[in-house]
Protein backbone atom coordinates (compact mmCIF):
# COMPACT_ATOMS: atom_id res chain seq x y z
CA UNK A 1 0.00 0.00 0.00
CA UNK A 2 1.23 3.46 -0.67
CA UNK A 3 2.00 6.01 1.89
CA UNK A 4 -0.83 8.49 0.13
CA UNK A 5 -3.83 6.14 0.65
CA UNK A 6 -3.08 5.14 4.14
CA UNK A 7 -2.74 8.38 5.46
CA UNK A 8 -6.16 9.35 3.61
CA UNK A 9 -7.88 6.27 5.58
CA UNK A 10 -6.35 7.64 9.22
CA UNK A 11 -7.75 11.30 8.54
CA UNK A 12 -11.26 10.27 7.66
CA UNK A 13 -11.10 7.08 10.32
CA UNK A 14 -10.22 10.47 13.02
CA UNK A 15 -13.20 12.91 11.55
CA UNK A 16 -15.93 9.85 11.68
CA UNK A 17 -15.12 9.21 15.47
CA UNK A 18 -15.44 13.36 15.89
CA UNK A 19 -18.74 13.03 14.00
CA UNK A 20 -20.22 10.00 16.53
CA UNK A 21 -19.02 11.42 19.62
CA UNK A 22 -19.77 14.85 18.94
CA UNK A 23 -17.14 16.19 20.56
CA UNK A 24 -16.12 18.16 18.17
CA UNK A 25 -19.06 19.20 16.84
CA UNK A 26 -21.20 22.27 18.03
CA UNK A 27 -24.89 20.98 18.36
CA UNK A 28 -28.12 22.98 19.47
CA UNK A 29 -28.95 24.27 22.93
CA UNK A 30 -31.74 26.62 24.01
CA UNK A 31 -32.77 28.44 27.39
CA UNK A 32 -35.99 30.04 29.18
CA UNK A 33 -36.38 30.89 33.08
CA UNK A 34 -38.48 29.57 35.42
CA UNK A 35 -38.92 33.42 36.74
CA UNK A 36 -37.59 33.93 40.70
CA UNK A 37 -40.50 34.10 42.81
CA UNK A 38 -41.09 33.75 46.96
CA UNK A 39 -43.69 33.27 49.24
CA UNK A 40 -44.26 35.31 52.51
CA UNK A 41 -45.69 34.92 55.78
CA UNK A 42 -48.33 36.88 57.63
CA UNK A 43 -48.90 37.61 61.01
CA UNK A 44 -51.97 36.95 64.01
CA UNK A 45 -52.30 39.75 66.02
CA UNK A 46 -54.93 42.27 66.94
CA UNK A 47 -55.06 46.10 69.21
CA UNK A 48 -57.57 46.68 72.09
CA UNK A 49 -58.30 50.33 73.25
CA UNK A 50 -58.36 51.41 77.23
CA UNK A 51 -61.53 50.76 78.60
CA UNK A 52 -63.14 53.68 80.86
CA UNK A 53 -63.03 53.71 84.43
CA UNK A 54 -66.45 52.95 86.12
CA UNK A 55 -67.95 54.16 89.15
CA UNK A 56 -70.58 51.75 90.71
CA UNK A 57 -72.85 52.95 94.19
CA UNK A 58 -72.81 50.49 96.87
CA UNK A 59 -75.73 48.99 96.53
CA UNK A 60 -77.23 45.75 95.47
CA UNK A 61 -77.87 45.68 91.91
CA UNK A 62 -76.02 48.78 91.09
CA UNK A 63 -74.58 48.50 87.31
CA UNK A 64 -72.21 50.67 85.40
CA UNK A 65 -70.66 49.73 81.93
CA UNK A 66 -67.61 50.33 80.53
CA UNK A 67 -66.45 49.42 76.31
CA UNK A 68 -63.56 49.03 74.62
CA UNK A 69 -62.68 48.39 70.80
CA UNK A 70 -61.12 45.07 69.41
CA UNK A 71 -59.16 45.41 65.86
CA UNK A 72 -57.83 42.53 64.18
CA UNK A 73 -54.41 43.67 62.61
CA UNK A 74 -53.66 39.72 61.47
CA UNK A 75 -51.95 39.99 58.13
CA UNK A 76 -52.98 37.18 55.89
CA UNK A 77 -55.04 36.34 52.58
CA UNK A 78 -57.03 33.37 54.30
CA UNK A 79 -56.23 34.44 58.01
CA UNK A 80 -59.10 33.79 60.71
CA UNK A 81 -58.88 35.05 64.33
CA UNK A 82 -60.99 33.98 67.30
CA UNK A 83 -60.42 36.94 69.93
CA UNK A 84 -61.92 35.87 73.46
CA UNK A 85 -61.81 38.02 76.15
CA UNK A 86 -62.54 36.99 80.01
CA UNK A 87 -63.45 38.97 83.16
CA UNK A 88 -61.72 38.10 86.58
CA UNK A 89 -60.10 39.33 89.32
CA UNK A 90 -62.89 41.46 90.27
CA UNK A 91 -62.82 43.33 93.68
CA UNK A 92 -64.78 42.10 96.70
CA UNK A 93 -68.33 42.48 96.47
CA UNK A 94 -68.47 42.88 92.31
CA UNK A 95 -69.31 40.97 89.51
CA UNK A 96 -67.74 41.73 86.13
CA UNK A 97 -69.60 39.89 82.89
CA UNK A 98 -68.53 41.02 79.72
CA UNK A 99 -70.14 40.46 76.11
CA UNK A 100 -70.84 42.38 72.32
CA UNK A 101 -73.00 44.75 73.95
CA UNK A 102 -73.79 46.36 77.51
CA UNK A 103 -77.45 44.38 77.15
CA UNK A 104 -75.38 40.70 75.94
CA UNK A 105 -72.73 41.47 78.87
CA UNK A 106 -73.71 37.96 80.62
CA UNK A 107 -71.32 35.26 81.18
CA UNK A 108 -67.29 36.00 82.14
CA UNK A 109 -65.83 35.22 78.62
CA UNK A 110 -66.93 35.75 75.04
CA UNK A 111 -64.85 35.36 71.36
CA UNK A 112 -65.52 37.20 68.49
CA UNK A 113 -64.34 35.70 65.06
CA UNK A 114 -62.74 38.12 62.98
CA UNK A 115 -60.53 38.82 59.75
CA UNK A 116 -58.22 41.33 58.68
CA UNK A 117 -61.09 43.18 56.88
CA UNK A 118 -63.62 42.68 59.69
CA UNK A 119 -65.15 46.01 61.48
CA UNK A 120 -63.76 47.01 64.79
CA UNK A 121 -65.65 44.92 67.13
CA UNK A 122 -66.82 46.71 70.56
CA UNK A 123 -67.00 44.55 74.06
CA UNK A 124 -68.96 45.73 76.93
CA UNK A 125 -67.89 45.12 80.56
CA UNK A 126 -70.27 45.53 82.63
CA UNK A 127 -69.96 45.96 86.37
CA UNK A 128 -72.60 45.30 88.99
CA UNK A 129 -72.66 45.22 92.84
CA UNK A 130 -73.60 42.12 94.77
CA UNK A 131 -72.49 42.25 98.01
CA UNK A 132 -72.95 45.71 99.26
CA UNK A 133 -71.20 45.63 102.68
CA UNK A 134 -68.10 44.34 101.06
CA UNK A 135 -67.83 45.93 97.41
CA UNK A 136 -64.99 47.92 97.51
CA UNK A 137 -63.38 49.82 94.63
CA UNK A 138 -60.20 48.39 92.56
CA UNK A 139 -59.75 46.47 89.16
CA UNK A 140 -61.04 44.01 86.98
CA UNK A 141 -59.37 42.53 84.91
CA UNK A 142 -60.08 41.53 81.12
CA UNK A 143 -57.73 39.24 79.32
CA UNK A 144 -57.90 38.96 75.64
CA UNK A 145 -55.82 36.66 73.42
CA UNK A 146 -56.48 35.64 69.82
CA UNK A 147 -56.29 31.77 68.06
CA UNK A 148 -55.67 31.20 64.56
CA UNK A 149 -59.30 29.11 63.05
CA UNK A 150 -58.85 26.13 62.29
CA UNK A 151 -55.83 25.54 63.83
CA UNK A 152 -51.82 27.57 63.75
CA UNK A 153 -51.14 30.94 65.33
CA UNK A 154 -52.48 32.26 68.71
CA UNK A 155 -51.35 35.66 69.92
CA UNK A 156 -50.07 36.76 73.05
CA UNK A 157 -52.70 37.38 76.29
CA UNK A 158 -53.46 40.90 76.46
CA UNK A 159 -54.62 42.36 80.07
CA UNK A 160 -56.62 45.28 80.39
CA UNK A 161 -57.79 47.01 83.37
CA UNK A 162 -61.19 48.01 84.40
CA UNK A 163 -61.05 50.62 87.26
CA UNK A 164 -64.23 50.30 89.34
CA UNK A 165 -64.62 53.28 91.64
CA UNK A 166 -67.24 52.10 94.42
CA UNK A 167 -68.94 55.27 96.08
CA UNK A 168 -71.09 54.30 99.53
CA UNK A 169 -74.46 54.25 99.11
CA UNK A 170 -76.93 56.67 100.02
CA UNK A 171 -80.23 55.69 101.67
CA UNK A 172 -82.67 57.58 103.48
CA UNK A 173 -81.44 58.79 106.60
CA UNK A 174 -82.43 57.50 110.01
CA UNK A 175 -84.56 59.65 112.05
CA UNK A 176 -82.46 61.90 114.72
CA UNK A 177 -82.89 61.47 118.38
CA UNK A 178 -83.49 64.78 119.86
CA UNK A 179 -82.35 65.65 123.54
CA UNK A 180 -82.86 68.36 126.01
CA UNK A 181 -79.92 71.21 126.18
CA UNK A 182 -79.14 74.07 127.61
CA UNK A 183 -80.87 77.43 128.97
CA UNK A 184 -79.63 80.14 127.72
CA UNK A 185 -78.77 83.78 129.10
CA UNK A 186 -81.94 85.39 127.27
CA UNK A 187 -84.70 82.38 128.40
CA UNK A 188 -83.75 81.01 125.04
CA UNK A 189 -83.28 77.05 124.93
CA UNK A 190 -80.93 74.85 123.27
CA UNK A 191 -80.92 71.30 122.52
CA UNK A 192 -79.65 68.62 120.19
CA UNK A 193 -80.09 65.85 118.24
CA UNK A 194 -78.34 62.87 116.53
CA UNK A 195 -76.40 64.42 113.45
CA UNK A 196 -74.60 63.37 110.26
CA UNK A 197 -72.85 65.06 107.47
CA UNK A 198 -74.41 65.56 103.94
CA UNK A 199 -78.01 65.79 105.47
CA UNK A 200 -80.08 68.78 106.32
CA UNK A 201 -82.65 69.31 109.00
CA UNK A 202 -86.00 70.67 109.15
CA UNK A 203 -87.53 71.75 113.26
CA UNK A 204 -90.73 71.58 113.71
CA UNK A 205 -92.47 73.53 116.65
CA UNK A 206 -96.24 73.32 117.50
CA UNK A 207 -98.56 73.97 120.24
CA UNK A 208 -99.98 70.08 120.64
CA UNK A 209 -97.80 66.97 121.68
CA UNK A 210 -99.24 65.51 118.50
CA UNK A 211 -98.43 68.10 115.43
CA UNK A 212 -101.73 69.78 116.26
CA UNK A 213 -102.22 73.02 117.58
CA UNK A 214 -100.05 75.73 115.75
CA UNK A 215 -96.76 75.04 114.17
CA UNK A 216 -93.90 76.25 112.09
CA UNK A 217 -91.30 74.28 109.69
CA UNK A 218 -87.59 76.09 109.80
CA UNK A 219 -84.76 74.42 108.13
CA UNK A 220 -81.72 74.07 110.01
CA UNK A 221 -78.73 74.28 107.38
CA UNK A 222 -76.26 73.04 109.96
CA UNK A 223 -76.30 70.83 113.00
CA UNK A 224 -77.29 70.81 116.11
CA UNK A 225 -77.59 72.50 118.90
CA UNK A 226 -80.24 74.69 117.72
CA UNK A 227 -81.70 77.32 119.99
CA UNK A 228 -85.50 77.73 120.35
CA UNK A 229 -87.04 81.02 121.19
CA UNK A 230 -89.27 80.78 123.72
CA UNK A 231 -92.52 82.72 124.57
CA UNK A 232 -92.73 83.29 128.45
CA UNK A 233 -95.06 81.71 129.48
CA UNK A 234 -95.27 78.90 126.93
CA UNK A 235 -95.47 74.69 126.42
CA UNK A 236 -94.04 74.03 122.65
CA UNK A 237 -93.43 70.56 121.20
CA UNK A 238 -90.03 70.24 119.17
CA UNK A 239 -89.23 67.61 116.39
CA UNK A 240 -86.39 67.17 114.15
CA UNK A 241 -86.45 65.22 110.68
CA UNK A 242 -83.49 64.73 108.07
CA UNK A 243 -83.59 64.88 104.55
CA UNK A 244 -80.69 63.72 101.78
CA UNK A 245 -80.56 63.13 97.96
CA UNK A 246 -82.49 59.62 99.06
CA UNK A 247 -85.09 60.70 101.15
CA UNK A 248 -86.02 62.54 104.38
CA UNK A 249 -86.25 60.18 107.02
CA UNK A 250 -89.05 60.09 109.77
CA UNK A 251 -89.51 62.69 112.74
CA UNK A 252 -87.66 62.28 115.51
CA UNK A 253 -88.89 61.82 119.09
CA UNK A 254 -90.38 64.80 120.86
CA UNK A 255 -89.10 67.60 123.60
CA UNK A 256 -91.64 69.39 125.17
CA UNK A 257 -90.41 72.56 126.51
CA UNK A 258 -92.19 74.31 129.00
CA UNK A 259 -91.84 78.23 130.58
CA UNK A 260 -93.34 78.91 133.38
CA UNK A 261 -93.80 83.01 133.71
CA UNK A 262 -90.88 82.81 136.08
CA UNK A 263 -87.19 83.34 135.42
CA UNK A 264 -84.84 83.24 132.16
CA UNK A 265 -84.03 79.93 133.84
CA UNK A 266 -87.69 78.49 134.81
CA UNK A 267 -88.08 75.87 131.27
CA UNK A 268 -89.09 72.58 131.49
CA UNK A 269 -87.59 70.13 129.06
CA UNK A 270 -88.83 66.21 128.77
CA UNK A 271 -88.71 63.75 125.90
CA UNK A 272 -91.63 62.84 124.78
CA UNK A 273 -92.42 59.61 123.34
CA UNK A 274 -94.84 60.33 120.20
CA UNK B 1 2.11 33.03 -61.45
CA UNK B 2 3.70 30.10 -60.95
CA UNK B 3 2.11 26.63 -59.78
CA UNK B 4 2.51 26.90 -55.85
CA UNK B 5 0.27 30.45 -55.75
CA UNK B 6 -2.22 28.81 -58.08
CA UNK B 7 -2.09 25.79 -55.61
CA UNK B 8 -2.44 27.63 -52.78
CA UNK B 9 -5.46 29.82 -54.07
CA UNK B 10 -7.14 26.71 -55.37
CA UNK B 11 -6.64 25.19 -51.96
CA UNK B 12 -8.21 28.30 -49.72
CA UNK B 13 -10.95 27.97 -52.06
CA UNK B 14 -12.01 24.50 -52.01
CA UNK B 15 -11.50 25.13 -47.93
CA UNK B 16 -13.77 27.77 -47.96
CA UNK B 17 -16.60 25.86 -50.15
CA UNK B 18 -16.29 22.85 -47.67
CA UNK B 19 -16.90 25.59 -44.64
CA UNK B 20 -19.85 26.99 -46.16
CA UNK B 21 -21.44 24.07 -46.66
CA UNK B 22 -21.82 23.10 -42.65
CA UNK B 23 -25.23 24.69 -42.21
CA UNK B 24 -26.78 22.15 -44.07
CA UNK B 25 -25.58 19.37 -41.95
CA UNK B 26 -27.96 17.95 -38.89
CA UNK B 27 -25.67 16.31 -35.83
CA UNK B 28 -27.67 14.16 -32.18
CA UNK B 29 -27.37 16.01 -29.25
CA UNK B 30 -28.84 14.82 -25.88
CA UNK B 31 -29.49 16.25 -22.24
CA UNK B 32 -30.83 15.82 -18.72
CA UNK B 33 -31.87 18.36 -15.69
CA UNK B 34 -29.58 18.00 -12.35
CA UNK B 35 -32.95 18.32 -10.45
CA UNK B 36 -33.48 21.78 -8.09
CA UNK B 37 -32.75 20.20 -4.69
CA UNK B 38 -31.71 21.76 -1.27
CA UNK B 39 -31.66 20.94 2.39
CA UNK B 40 -33.60 22.32 5.56
CA UNK B 41 -32.46 22.57 9.11
CA UNK B 42 -34.40 21.88 12.09
CA UNK B 43 -34.72 23.60 15.17
CA UNK B 44 -34.88 23.11 18.79
CA UNK B 45 -36.38 25.58 21.02
CA UNK B 46 -37.69 26.68 24.33
CA UNK B 47 -40.36 29.21 25.23
CA UNK B 48 -42.11 30.22 28.56
CA UNK B 49 -44.77 32.71 29.76
CA UNK B 50 -45.19 34.36 32.69
CA UNK B 51 -45.97 32.34 36.00
CA UNK B 52 -49.54 32.11 37.49
CA UNK B 53 -49.78 31.70 41.24
CA UNK B 54 -52.78 29.53 42.91
CA UNK B 55 -54.53 29.43 46.32
CA UNK B 56 -54.30 25.30 46.65
CA UNK B 57 -56.90 25.47 49.33
CA UNK B 58 -59.90 27.26 47.19
CA UNK B 59 -62.18 26.68 44.10
CA UNK B 60 -60.94 29.64 42.11
CA UNK B 61 -58.38 29.38 39.76
CA UNK B 62 -55.28 31.78 40.41
CA UNK B 63 -56.49 33.30 42.81
CA UNK B 64 -53.30 33.88 44.95
CA UNK B 65 -51.54 37.50 44.95
CA UNK B 66 -48.14 36.77 45.00
CA UNK B 67 -46.56 40.46 45.23
CA UNK B 68 -49.18 40.91 48.17
CA UNK B 69 -50.68 37.79 49.68
CA UNK B 70 -49.00 36.53 52.57
CA UNK B 71 -49.13 32.71 54.00
CA UNK B 72 -50.27 31.69 57.31
CA UNK B 73 -50.21 28.08 58.53
CA UNK B 74 -52.54 25.48 56.52
CA UNK B 75 -52.02 27.64 53.17
CA UNK B 76 -51.00 25.92 50.56
CA UNK B 77 -49.73 28.18 47.50
CA UNK B 78 -48.63 26.95 43.64
CA UNK B 79 -46.27 28.68 41.72
CA UNK B 80 -46.62 27.96 37.74
CA UNK B 81 -44.87 28.35 34.92
CA UNK B 82 -44.96 26.88 31.11
CA UNK B 83 -42.43 25.96 28.53
CA UNK B 84 -43.27 25.30 24.84
CA UNK B 85 -40.66 23.18 23.46
CA UNK B 86 -39.92 22.54 19.55
CA UNK B 87 -37.52 19.86 18.34
CA UNK B 88 -37.55 19.24 14.58
CA UNK B 89 -34.96 17.25 12.76
CA UNK B 90 -34.74 13.96 11.98
CA UNK B 91 -31.66 12.59 14.13
CA UNK B 92 -32.44 15.19 16.89
CA UNK B 93 -32.02 13.52 20.05
CA UNK B 94 -30.94 15.48 23.38
CA UNK B 95 -32.21 16.79 26.89
CA UNK B 96 -33.77 18.67 28.63
CA UNK B 97 -32.50 19.86 32.13
CA UNK B 98 -34.16 22.00 34.80
CA UNK B 99 -31.19 23.64 37.12
CA UNK B 100 -31.20 23.90 40.69
CA UNK B 101 -33.46 25.46 42.59
CA UNK B 102 -31.73 26.62 45.62
CA UNK B 103 -33.86 28.04 48.37
CA UNK B 104 -33.71 30.69 50.30
CA UNK B 105 -36.13 30.32 53.32
CA UNK B 106 -36.72 32.13 56.42
CA UNK B 107 -38.66 29.48 57.94
CA UNK B 108 -38.05 27.40 60.63
CA UNK B 109 -37.07 23.03 59.52
CA UNK B 110 -39.94 21.69 58.37
CA UNK B 111 -42.55 24.46 58.92
CA UNK B 112 -42.65 25.73 55.09
CA UNK B 113 -42.51 22.77 52.28
CA UNK B 114 -41.96 23.38 48.69
CA UNK B 115 -42.13 20.75 46.26
CA UNK B 116 -41.62 20.80 42.70
CA UNK B 117 -42.91 19.04 39.86
CA UNK B 118 -42.23 19.27 35.81
CA UNK B 119 -44.17 17.17 33.76
CA UNK B 120 -44.72 16.97 29.71
CA UNK B 121 -48.18 17.06 27.51
CA UNK B 122 -48.97 18.17 24.31
CA UNK B 123 -48.35 16.24 20.50
CA UNK B 124 -45.07 15.19 21.66
CA UNK B 125 -45.27 14.34 24.51
CA UNK B 126 -44.77 10.71 23.65
CA UNK B 127 -41.47 11.11 22.37
CA UNK B 128 -39.80 12.97 25.83
CA UNK B 129 -38.76 10.38 28.80
CA UNK B 130 -39.20 12.16 32.29
CA UNK B 131 -36.37 10.84 34.22
CA UNK B 132 -37.03 12.75 36.80
CA UNK B 133 -38.90 16.41 37.89
CA UNK B 134 -35.69 17.85 36.37
CA UNK B 135 -34.08 15.85 33.42
CA UNK B 136 -36.02 14.99 30.28
CA UNK B 137 -34.39 12.69 27.24
CA UNK B 138 -35.35 12.69 23.73
CA UNK B 139 -33.85 10.47 20.97
CA UNK B 140 -35.98 11.41 18.43
CA UNK B 141 -37.72 14.71 16.81
CA UNK B 142 -41.28 15.15 18.99
CA UNK B 143 -42.70 18.54 17.20
CA UNK B 144 -43.85 20.30 20.41
CA UNK B 145 -44.31 19.66 23.70
CA UNK B 146 -45.18 21.53 27.16
CA UNK B 147 -43.71 21.43 30.19
CA UNK B 148 -45.23 22.75 32.93
CA UNK B 149 -42.93 22.99 36.10
CA UNK B 150 -45.40 23.55 39.17
CA UNK B 151 -43.84 24.90 42.64
CA UNK B 152 -45.73 24.67 45.71
CA UNK B 153 -45.21 25.57 48.59
CA UNK B 154 -47.17 24.57 52.02
CA UNK B 155 -47.42 26.16 55.44
CA UNK B 156 -47.75 23.69 57.60
CA UNK B 157 -51.27 23.65 60.19
CA UNK B 158 -48.98 22.56 63.02
CA UNK B 159 -47.10 25.57 63.48
CA UNK B 160 -48.44 27.25 66.58
CA UNK B 161 -48.27 30.71 69.02
CA UNK B 162 -46.26 33.05 66.97
CA UNK B 163 -43.82 30.97 64.77
CA UNK B 164 -42.65 31.67 61.63
CA UNK B 165 -44.96 35.29 61.46
CA UNK B 166 -43.30 37.63 59.05
CA UNK B 167 -41.19 35.33 57.92
CA UNK B 168 -40.12 34.67 53.79
CA UNK B 169 -38.31 32.04 51.03
CA UNK B 170 -37.72 32.82 48.01
CA UNK B 171 -35.80 31.30 44.73
CA UNK B 172 -33.94 32.91 42.35
CA UNK B 173 -34.51 32.52 38.61
CA UNK B 174 -33.35 29.06 37.36
CA UNK B 175 -32.60 27.83 33.58
CA UNK B 176 -34.51 25.32 31.82
CA UNK B 177 -31.94 23.85 29.47
CA UNK B 178 -32.89 22.06 25.95
CA UNK B 179 -29.98 20.97 23.88
CA UNK B 180 -28.91 18.48 21.73
CA UNK B 181 -26.54 15.79 22.17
Amino acid sequence: MSRIPLVATVVGALLIGGATTGGTFASWSNQRQLHAHDVQSGQLSFTATSPGAVAVDQTAGYTADSTFVLDDTSVGKNNRQRITASVAGTPAGITARIGTSCASATTASVAVDTTPASADQSLCVRVTVDMPTTAVSGNVTVTISGAQRPTGWSTPSTMLQVPVTVTPAVSTPVAPVISCGAFQSNGNYSFTWTALDGLTYSVHRSTGPNLDGSFATVTATGNSPYTASLANPSTTFWRVKATNAAGTSGWSNTLRLARDGNGINSIDCDAVTP
Amino acid sequence: MNKMIKGSIAGATGVALLMGGFGTYALWSDSENLAANGVQSGELTIDTTAGEWDDVNSAAANDWNGATDKMVPGDKVSYTQTFTVNGEGKNLRGTITLGAQNLTSGFGAGNLVRTVAVDVSGAGAADITKVDDSNFTFASPFDTATLTAVVTYEFKSSVTDTTDQNKAASVPAVNFVIAQS
